[in-house]
């Protein structure tokens, strides 16, 4: 069974159909990459999926619960959707760290305060927030930041940032990560660091969406490659078809200006 | 100046017991409206339109006319309505009555500060927090409210100041503050009269304390200099 | 500014007019002074007539007349000092019962506020500085010269009507150091407070007064309709038969200037009965 089925998204802003429905699946432990074109809808889809937009028509199911269903008002109730979202992380273009904390406590927040909501949470008080403090360390120790935990986010670099905030996402333990053009707003050189922890998720098995402009990347991480324009999918495979053989004229057009440039 | 010298303890007397006044009615303020901005603010900034077009209304009232006027109203137009003086008798009528103009009024020009430092936060932090499942009060006291202080505080010191000397405006209803305190040697009292010192001195106090609050707003806004 | 807060406030009052009209105006004021058991009059601080003595209590010729008043309508008395401008509105707002405090007894008072008698005489005198004071012998030789007034006191009318140039400021001691700082050539102010205030041996040793331009009364004012002014006028005259108001009058040096309450009410009662 799939962990994501979508379908049929559609989505406008005024006149502007952003999305003209889009369906995708995705099974446990793949990577799906989106590229395409700026404007042509890579973000709202992310956006959609986290519920940042209420899409206008479609489906969204994970694990076999359908967690929004346009046509079916019981599943768009404003309260339902806090928990509804934590199926999934997003990981920002811009990071969106929490500048008056350090990295470690952006790490914490989140699951400070879910497990705050727990009944059980005066008892068991002082364990869990040792238990969620160390599972912290840990992640930003896996991506390399032990020694910068204690560091404000303005005293980091920008990779560095969007590392703790890949950490970030990643300790509320979410069914699909998210990222949304993920090295886009760094240098060429903080690119790298980023891309390497991604892919240690990837060989983890970690399930992930990364809309992305590093093709190279996408085309070595992936197991499914989604070209979309114009809010719609255009051509979906494994990269090796995507990117090696494309069928649709559009798709070529596509890759052969990133050739260039 | 010997002569001074002489009225000297007199007028600290009674300029120590006007500054108090001052010094009440300017926490007292605060105290209100620093939390009553707040509510106006989330008021303007409300979805449902009704509301915030209700409370951009009456900030544009209360920013537009004199605090004195306001004063004036607050004070002399109940009594004149209903029939009966509902201040109170003695100064502390005056006072309450002060203190609800002035803790209206600073509470409106508070909320635009704060309706300005809220809007000026990044939607950004606003998105990962949603996206980290918080509630929207969360975000609000978690993520937002500590980057809006840090960047209200240098507009608010400005207003703060001007707290400190709009309480003499209080004197037009005859709430006996500083002001009024050094003028009162002028017509005579505690017999002393004609003198003008105590007015001109009364500058002193409004230095001293500004010069307080200006060190500790100070001290607050360094204090948050750890983030950007 | 002191031009804008007027027409703000008559407008409030006008206003407010129209409210009033509406509510019931035969309520007696001494009933309801009566009721609440305590006089609550307004004044400033106006050395002889209300002013503190150095343990802060309220002294003078119309405070301790004030207090005998209350006394006699078996209430307490409570003074609150008020901006003098604001007279009528705290009068009409119920923040004070009674305004009392040397009142001249101008056109202008008597339509606003419900008058006593007149108890007091008094004038509005110039004040100069003593080294030209001699160059000034009448009012015409005054023509150039600008005087300081207090807004809306019966000095400011006085010189209005003399066509002179005035400066309108918020209290008469603010007139007088107008001309003690050289910012106006000359003062008006009440003679009572003139006699008490410049001088040798007071803190405008370097002013003087010189000639009246009027003689005029005191008196003291209530609401608009209220009945406490009769109540005041018969205490007024048996206080004055009676001698206590000649010897509250002397504790401040004051007696000289006393109206005779006795032949006043008998010339009332001479009007009432050839009004009959």
């Amino acid at each position: 069974m799939a962990v994501l089925d979508v379908k049929d998204i559609r989505k406008s802003f005024g006149q502007t159909e952003v999305l003209r429905g889009i369906s995708l699946s995705l099974e446990q432990g793949q990577v799906l990459s989106v590229i395409g074109s700026s404007g042509s809808g890579k973000t709202t889809l992310l956006r959609c999926l986290n519920f940042l937009e209420t899409p206008d028509a479609g489906v969204i199911s994970v694990n076999g619960e359908v967690l929004f269903d346009a046509a079916d008002p019981a599943t768009r109730r404003e309260a339902d959707i806090r928990r509804k979202r934590l199926h999934f992380g997003l990981v920002f273009q811009s990071f969106n760290l929490f500048p008056q904390y350090t990295a470690l406590e952006n790490v914490l927040l989140a699951g400070k305060l879910l497990a705050k909501e727990d009944p059980g949470w005066r008892s068991s008080r002082r364990e869990t927030l040792s238990q969620l403090e160390e599972q912290a360390r840990d992640l930003l120790e896996r991506i390399g930041l032990a020694d910068r935990m204690d560091n404000y986010p303005h005293q980091l670099s920008g990779g560095q940032q969007q590392r703790v905030a890949i950490a970030r996402a990643l300790a509320l333990r979410p069914d699909i990560l998210c990222f949304d053009e993920p090295t886009s707003a760094l240098d060429p050189e903080l690119t790298q660091g980023v891309l390497r922890v991604i892919r240690s998720l990837a060989e983890a098995r970690t399930t992930m969406i990364i809309v992305t402009h590093e093709m190279a990347f996408a085309r070595d991480v992936s197991s499914q490659v989604l070209f979309m324009d114009g809010g719609l999918v255009v051509e979906q495979g494994p990269p090796e078809q995507v990117f090696g053989a494309p069928v649709q004229e559009r798709t070529r057009q596509f890759l052969d200006s990133y050739r260039q440039s | 100046m010997e002569l001074i010298l002489q009225q000297m303890p007199v007028v600290l007397k009674a300029l120590n017991v006007g500054f108090l006044q001052t010094l009440k009615l300017f926490f007292v303020t605060g105290l209100g409206a620093i939390p009553l901005g707040l509510v106006i603010a989330f008021g303007s900034m409300s979805r449902f339109r009704p509301l915030s077009w209700l409370t951009r209304t009456v900030v544009w009232v209360v920013r537009g006319t004199p605090l004195m006027i306001q004063l004036l109203i607050i004070f002399y137009f109940p009594g004149m309505v209903l029939g009966k003086n509902i201040w109170g008798r003695g100064e502390t009528g005056r006072f309450v009555a002060s203190a609800i103009a002035f803790i209206f009024n600073y509470a409106c020009y508070f909320s635009e500060i704060y309706r300005g430092g809220i809007q000026s936060v990044p939607r950004g932090q606003q998105e990962a927090g949603l996206v980290l499942g918080m509630t929207k009060s969360q975000i609000f006291f978690k993520v937002t409210l500590l980057q809006v202080i840090k960047r209200i505080v240098p507009p608010m010191s400005n207003e703060i100041i001007t707290l400190v000397k709009d309480t003499a405006l209080a004197r037009i209803i005859a709430l006996q503050e500083i002001i009024w305190a050094g003028q009162s040697f002028l017509k005579g009292s505690h017999g002393i009269a004609g003198a003008i010192w105590p007015l001109f001195f009364t500058a002193v106090y409004y230095l001293i304390f500004n010069g307080i609050v200006t060190v500790a707003l100070g001290k607050l806004e360094k204090r948050l200099d750890y983030f950007r | 500014m002191k031009k804008i807060v007027a027409i703000i406030l008559s407008a409030l009052m006008l206003m407010s007019a129209s409210v009033f009209a509406l509510a019931d105006e035969a309520e007696s004021d001494l009933a309801y002074v009566q009721e609440k058991g305590v006089l609550v009059v307004g004044i400033t601080e106006f050395e002889p007539m209300d002013y503190k003595d150095e343990d802060g209590n309220w002294i003078g010729f119309d405070a301790d007349l004030a207090k005998a008043f209350a006394e006699s309508l078996g209430v307490d008395v409570e003074f609150v000092e008020i901006e003098w401008d604001n007279k009528v509105l705290e009068l009409d707002a119920k923040t004070i019962d009674v305004v009392w405090n040397g009142m001249t007894l101008t056109d202008e008072v008597t339509e606003s506020m419900e008058c006593s008698n007149a108890y007091c005489n008094n004038a509005q005198t110039v004040i100069l500085p003593v080294d030209v004071a001699a160059d000034y012998e009448t009012a015409e030789d005054m023509a150039d010269l600008t005087f300081a007034v207090e807004a809306g006191s019966a000095g400011e009318d006085e010189v209005e009507a003399l066509g002179y140039a005035t400066t309108p400021v918020l209290t008469q001691a603010d007139a007088l150091l107008e001309v003690s700082a050289g910012t106006s050539d000359a003062a008006v102010i009440d003679l009572l407070m003139a006699a008490a205030m410049v001088g040798e041996g007071t803190g405008y040793a370097d002013l003087t007064n010189t000639i009246n331009l009027n003689s005029e009364e005191y008196g003291v004012g209530f609401r608009k309709g209220s009945d406490l002014a009769a109540a005041l006028n018969d205490f007024f005259l048996a206080s004055y038969e009676d001698g206590t108001m000649e010897e509250i009058a002397e504790t401040y040096g004051v007696q000289l200037s006393l109206i005779d309450q006795t032949a006043l009410a008998a010339e009332a009662a001479d009007g009432a009965e050839a009004a009959e």
